[in-house]
């Protein structure tokens, strides 16, 4: 089983082969479901490039959707199963809102404002993976369970709150009040929906392969996921790999806070739409290395856009970016053999 | 009026447990051959929408059948993928759960033109024929994990590769009934959940596919032990939908159901704790 393992080019070649695949999926479809299938085709591949405000969408969702996917990336990494990102995100919304709303009654600087939010929104998404990992540190209950479990009811809890006690009065909408505009994030190229966010985003991402590759703890998280009793045995701590569960939970806050602070504005009961589970897939088929995961999280970000206008232009599903890359994740990772 | 409580409760309990404990039975095939299923939740999605789609023109017999195939081949996809193609088997069972939602919706939007709820009152059965259904399928699947020459040799297959491979067990075909078995298995107990009532509706598992996890670590990877934690687990569920009733109307009513997840979450951790001070002992 020892094959040495292949070049990193050639992974990634392999890589790209398998969202190929995808596409080819993708335009198989079209002709099998669609009564037109050069309009949905062109629907599909084309219409987020058709106009500022379809591209710069996409650009806006793949924020979050990216900031999740390193998330994910930093808990594998260190071995950590992290399946709680739709939880995490979601307190992310909760602590953002919240956080804006103390900034606007303290008067605080509208920069200092944001960043307040941001940071609360990652320290709660910090906590709820903080109950898993040291649960698991302390009791051996498997991460990947109980982050989910922890993630459902965080999720169950946050809508109701929302939707609930701090619901806007006498809006229509399910959700707490618009908070207030000095405290969102700038929008970039207004009325498109691109906001500070995305830069943000991309920010977080140099940072955190700087990390994962860079620093020594990077590479100690690095060693403990890739062989623990190893890593054990030359004096990393199994804690290091708790910290990195929670590293990865407040990115999901912080992806939460995006969403919040960006073109809604508000927080919005369900407004997390998948984008912890998305984020997941978008690691995966990156490979986990956090550089794979910008152009992943372009490409999803693109795949989702493009079904959601080719499902209001033609008559395809607005779910079928999630059928194909479950199908590019099946593909890739039957191409790992002898490689874990 | 208490015994008719209690009969009522135990009833519900029975009905929330037995697909659980199907399904978590199924994960304990592929966990006794060291192939950790985590695709249960994704078959059982699709085995309920399988199972309405199928049998509102089919019937019950259909649709469950239909269930169970559609499960069975979800699971067999990712244990192939991980099986056969040297693919990680937590990386297979989590692009089977990611894939199973999206297709669902796929198929539904292309051959009905919803994406939402799929009425097919032809498979809505009583509680009790479902539950017969779903123990007949428990009691079957015990025989075969923990009485059959099949069992045996899947546990072998699992424990010693080496020594399973010497006595002329092929391990990797007994890995991959395994995936089988555990896809068959949810993909019923999810049909039995739509059958119940009468229809699928999207995200209708709710978690329940990584409850039946939980119950395979709750019970000490025996049968015995995973129909106990089932039935506790159930207990969960039943007690969160009658609380759901009573306060139907409040304002903190949606809040109940948390109930089952963060009560899983403590008895997993509880467990645990018990488990690691007994290893600490000894």
């Amino acid at each position: 089983m020892n094959a040495p393992a292949p070049r990193a080019g050639v992974m990634a070649w392999s890589r790209v082969l398998a969202l190929g695949a995808a596409i080819l999926i993708a335009i198989i479809y079209a002709f099998v479901a669609s009564s037109d299938p050069r309009e949905a085709m062109k629907a599909f591949f084309l219409s987020p490039f058709s106009s500022d405000y379809t591209f710069f969408s996409m650009l806006e969702y793949s924020g979050p959707l990216l900031i999740c996917a390193l998330g994910a990336c930093v808990a594998f990494r260190a071995g950590a199963f992290n399946l709680g990102g739709e939880g995490q995100v979601s307190v992310g919304t909760l602590a953002a809102a919240l956080a804006a709303g103390i900034s606007s009654r303290l008067g605080l600087d509208p920069g200092l404002g944001i960043a307040f939010s941001i940071l609360t929104a990652a320290a709660a998404g910090a906590f709820l993976a903080y109950l898993s990992a040291i649960a698991e540190l302390k009791t051996g209950a498997q991460v990947m369970l109980t982050s989910f479990l922890v993630s459902q009811t965080a999720l169950i809890v946050v809508d109701w709150a929302v939707g609930g006690p701090l619901r806007e009065e006498g809006s229509n909408l399910l959700g707490m009040a618009p908070i207030d505009s000095v405290y969102r994030l700038p929008l970039l190229a207004p009325p498109s929906p691109l906001s500070l966010g995305f830069p943000l985003a991309l920010a977080l991402a140099a940072l955190t392969i700087l990390f994962t590759k860079g620093s020594r703890q990077g590479m100690e998280i690095r060693l403990l996921g890739k062989n623990p009793s190893f890593a054990w045995a030359v004096g990393i701590s199994p804690k290091l790999g708790a910290a990195a569960m929670v590293l990865s939970g407040a990115m999901g806050g912080m992806a939460g806070s995006l969403l919040v602070l960006g073109q809604a504005g508000r927080a919005v009961k369900g407004m997390t739409g998948g984008v912890g589970w998305n984020g997941l897939a978008v690691a995966l088929i990156s490979g986990t290395d956090g550089l794979g995961a910008v152009p992943a999280a372009l490409f999803f970000a693109w795949l989702d856009s493009g079904s959601k206008q080719a499902s209001i232009l033609s008559d395809l599903s607005p779910d079928a970016s999630s059928v194909l890359v479950a199908i590019a994740l099946f593909l890739i990772t039957a191409r790992r053999r002898g490689r874990r | 009026m208490m015994i008719t409580g209690i009969a009522s409760l135990g009833l519900a309990t029975l009905v929330s447990a037995a697909p659980l404990a199907l399904a978590a039975l199924g994960g304990l095939a592929t966990e006794a051959a060291c192939s950790l299923s985590i695709g249960l939740e994704g078959a059982m999605l699709v085995g309920a929408f399988s199972s309405a789609a199928v049998g509102a023109t089919a019937g019950l017999g259909g649709g469950l059948a239909s269930g169970t195939a559609a499960g069975a081949a979800l699971c067999l996809l990712a244990g192939a993928a991980a099986i056969g193609l040297g693919a990680d088997v937590f990386v297979a069972g989590l692009a089977a759960n990611l894939l199973a939602p999206g297709i669902v919706s796929v198929i539904s939007q292309a051959a009905f033109g919803t994406k939402g709820v799929l009425p097919a009152p032809a498979i809505r059965a009583g509680q009790g024929l479902i539950l017969l259904v779903l123990v007949l399928a428990i009691i079957l699947l015990v025989i075969i994990l923990a009485k059959s020459v099949f069992g045996l040799r899947l546990r072998a297959a699992g424990e010693g590769g080496e020594v399973a491979e010497a006595a002329g067990i092929h391990g990797s075909r007994y890995r991959l009934s395994a995936h089988l078995i555990a896809g068959a298995s949810a993909g019923l107990a999810g049909a039995c959940l739509a059958s119940g009532i009468g229809a699928y509706a999207p995200g209708m598992t709710t978690g329940r596919g990584w409850i039946a996890l939980v119950a395979v670590f709750l019970g000490a990877r025996r049968c015995s032990g995973v129909i106990a934690a089932s039935l506790l687990l159930g207990l969960l569920f039943a007690l969160s939908n009658i609380a759901q009733g009573f306060w139907s109307g409040a304002s903190g009513a949606e809040l109940v159901q948390a109930l089952p997840y963060a009560a899983t979450a403590f008895a997993f951790v509880a467990w645990g704790l018990g488990d690691f001070r007994k290893r600490g002992r000894t």
